[in-house]
């Protein structure tokens, strides 16, 4: 083997190892993007499918059917409790409302009169409450259309823009792989380059006979590899999960992808790692840089349903078109801006790869 | 006749307004236990720095090993051992891990490099902790890895940078033994310390530097004889009279006479009948009981030459 790969191994092997024989390190990596992952799966319970309590007074066909169709509603989590039992559950706040379907249902519908159907609400807040009352009205109607001889005769034609639907939680495992792969990239590569400096090895590699560029080659590719191997058990267990599985080709563009944002989260934190040179600040600064980018590219909400001008910033911000070029590619087979994602994807990591290189270089020289 | 080890010729190096080094010439052969001595600040770390190719000098020449630091600074450093006094190990990594990634910097080959890292394990009596981390062992531990580290490669020239400093007695002596050992095995060794015991101990020859220039260079025994007073002790039955005072410190090679808990004490240059005098003078007019003589101390050299101000 030639002795500049040799080096450049040797260093990316020494990182690795140094790196697996931290856990703190591993841990502060991970830690944020499966906190920010458990939040978003505990909100999407909780607010996705709120949960209610039926009181179900009528035993007639009709008031059975409503009562099923408010069961099998995506709209809610719905409980069947007695009178008593419902309203102890509201006012211990177990759930968030009570539906009443009275005795005398069935009569009333054969006789086409209005349902006396009522929701008791918990109006903790308005979020809640608005899906509520968007809720009730919505299964109601979806019961009525159902019937043979019902007088409702809308009928709502669907057409989707994509080819599939995608849940809360498994949209938003993107952003939250590319929070991953940012706090990865940068805090792994940036504390491998900072704890030279600190921990005085960098003399070490100084005084030995190799290039700078194998010194520079060697740290970046273990940065890269140490973001690949925990990218790889997020895409291998999504994958086996059914949430992130791209079909076909798609798979290509999707790792190419996610190759080119470690790469570029990597050369931010030689970057980093070189200018700052100690590691506790470099953790510091990782995660939050990590986090800022985080939300700019929809790691709460859809960036393009975001405020006008968090929009415009969002525009400068590269994970943007890393979260938009995964989410295309991985969920809905479809090459739309690809192009631009990926010349914005690989222009930002030749240019942190280039400025990381540098800045070790001149810290080297200093 | 080979190159020497280390050339320097009127190096100087300047941060800005502040010189280090200040045009130093010195040269050290090949085989030699080559001491650098000097008080904090003094440009000794400067000048190491500049032999080892981490520094650049603002202007003269440097030679190590028959070639041009500026311009061959990588094969110069294939050939140069070092042991900084951070000791720089990978404390996550064993030993062995350690050793395998210094080798392969230095690309030992492959097929001697196993073989290399027992032997030297052996060499430094680590050969029961090679698979332990680096953080579990003491200080001496880890300048003895440092060394078999810095040996590794199988350097011509090995610089250690305080080799035994925060050490015990017993690894201090070890090491001790092992640049003993390489001087024996025609290697070079080029030290800086300030226990200056060891720098006697190990020294061929010593350079004292003070801001940034070189104020003496020579054998530790040549330093001391030229630079240092013996010291006379003489027991007296009675005190010495004023008159015997004034008389010893006219004698020629008498540079200082003082009495102190009863003993008179004789500071002399190299001068080898100024002894002679001395005891004819004394033994002339006062009972001599008993006598000691003390040979020069290289501390005493060293703050003769450099200063008693204390340095950052």
């Amino acid at each position: 083997m030639k002795p500049y790969l040799r080096a450049v191994l040797a260093i990316a092997w020494k990182d690795m190892g140094v790196w697996a024989r931290r856990p703190s390190t591993i841990v502060a990596t991970v830690l944020p993007a499966v906190g920010f992952m458990i939040i978003i799966l505990i909100s999407a319970q909780a607010v996705g499918r709120n949960p209610v309590a039926l009181v179900v007074l009528d035993r007639g066909p009709q008031a059975t059917r409503l009562a099923h169709s408010l069961e099998t509603s995506n709209s809610f989590r719905v409980r069947t409790e007695t009178p008593e039992r419902a309203r102890q559950l509201l006012h211990d706040l177990d759930v968030a409302a009570v539906i009443t379907i009275p005795a005398g249902f069935d009569e009333t519908y054969s006789a086409h009169r209005s349902d006396p159907v009522t929701i008791e609400i918990n109006n903790l807040n308005l979020d809640f409450t608005n899906d509520l009352r968007r809720s009730l009205p919505a299964a109601i109607t979806d019961f009525y259309a159902g019937q043979n001889d019902s007088p409702v005769l809308v009928q709502v034609h669907e057409h989707d823009l994509r080819s599939q639907d995608v849940s809360l939680v498994q949209f938003d495992l993107i952003p939250h792989l590319a929070l991953l792969l940012t706090v990865a990239g940068v805090v792994n590569c940036g504390l491998a380059t900072a704890r030279e400096f600190e921990d005085l090895t960098i003399k070490e590699l100084t005084l030995a006979p190799i290039a700078r560029s194998a010194l520079v080659g060697g740290k970046l590719l273990a940065g890269w590899t140490t973001t690949m191997s925990l990218a790889a058990i997020v895409l291998v267990g999504g994958a086996a999960a059914g949430l992130l599985r791209p079909a076909g080709w798609y798979w290509l563009p999707a790792l190419v992808v996610v190759a080119l944002f470690g790469l570029a989260a990597a050369g931010l934190g030689a970057l980093l790692g070189a200018s700052i040179r100690r590691f506790q600040p470099v953790i510091a600064i990782g995660i939050n840089l990590s986090l800022y980018l985080f939300f700019l590219s929809g790691g709460i909400s859809v960036a393009a349903f975001l405020p006008d001008w968090v929009q415009t910033v969002a525009r400068f911000t590269p994970t943007y078109y890393g979260v938009h070029a995964l989410q295309q590619t991985i969920f809905y087979q479809s090459t739309d801006q690809l192009g631009l994602d990926l010349l914005v994807l690989g222009g930002t990591a030749a240019f942190t790869v280039a400025a990381g290189a540098l800045a070790l270089r001149r810290s080297i020289a200093a | 006749m080979s190159e020497p080890a280390i050339e320097l010729v009127e190096m100087t190096k300047r941060f800005r307004n502040f010189t280090a080094v200040d045009r130093l010439s010195l040269t050290v052969q090949r085989g030699e236990v080559f001491g650098l001595l000097g008080p904090n600040g003094s440009g000794k770390t400067t000048t190491v720095n500049v032999i080892s190719g981490l520094s650049r000098p603002t202007s003269g020449t440097v030679r190590v090993l028959g070639r041009d630091m500026l311009t061959e600074p990588r094969s110069v450093r294939r050939l140069l051992g070092t042991i900084p006094q951070e000791t720089a190990l990978y404390e996550e990594l064993s030993a062995e891990a350690n050793l395998r990634f210094h080798g392969d910097l230095f690309d030992v080959p492959r097929s001697r490099l196993s073989s290399r890292i027992d032997e030297l394990l052996r060499l430094v009596q680590l050969e029961d902790r090679r698979r332990d981390r680096v953080s579990t062992y003491s200080g001496g531990m880890k300048r003895r890895l440092a060394l078999a580290r810095a040996l590794l490669h199988d350097p011509e020239l090995l610089y250690l940078d305080e080799p035994t400093l925060g050490v015990d007695v017993q690894s201090r002596r070890a090491i001790w033994d092992h640049v003993l050992d390489l001087r024996t095995r025609g290697k070079t060794v080029l030290i800086t310390t300030n226990y200056l015991e060891e720098a006697s101990a190990l020294g061929d020859r010593l350079a004292i530097i003070d801001r940034g220039r070189l104020v003496a260079l020579d054998s530790p025994q040549e330093l001391k004889s030229r630079y240092g007073d013996t010291v006379l002790d003489l027991v007296l039955e009675l005190a010495p009279s004023p008159a015997l005072l004034v008389r010893l410190r006219s004698i020629d090679g008498v540079t200082a006479v003082n009495t102190a808990d009863g003993t008179l004490k004789v500071n002399l240059t190299g001068d080898p009948e100024a002894t002679g005098r001395v005891v004819t003078a004394v033994t002339g007019e006062a009972k001599l009981l008993r006598i000691n003589q003390h040979e020069p101390d290289l501390d005493e050299v060293f703050l003769q030459l450099t200063g008693r101000e204390l340095r950052d």
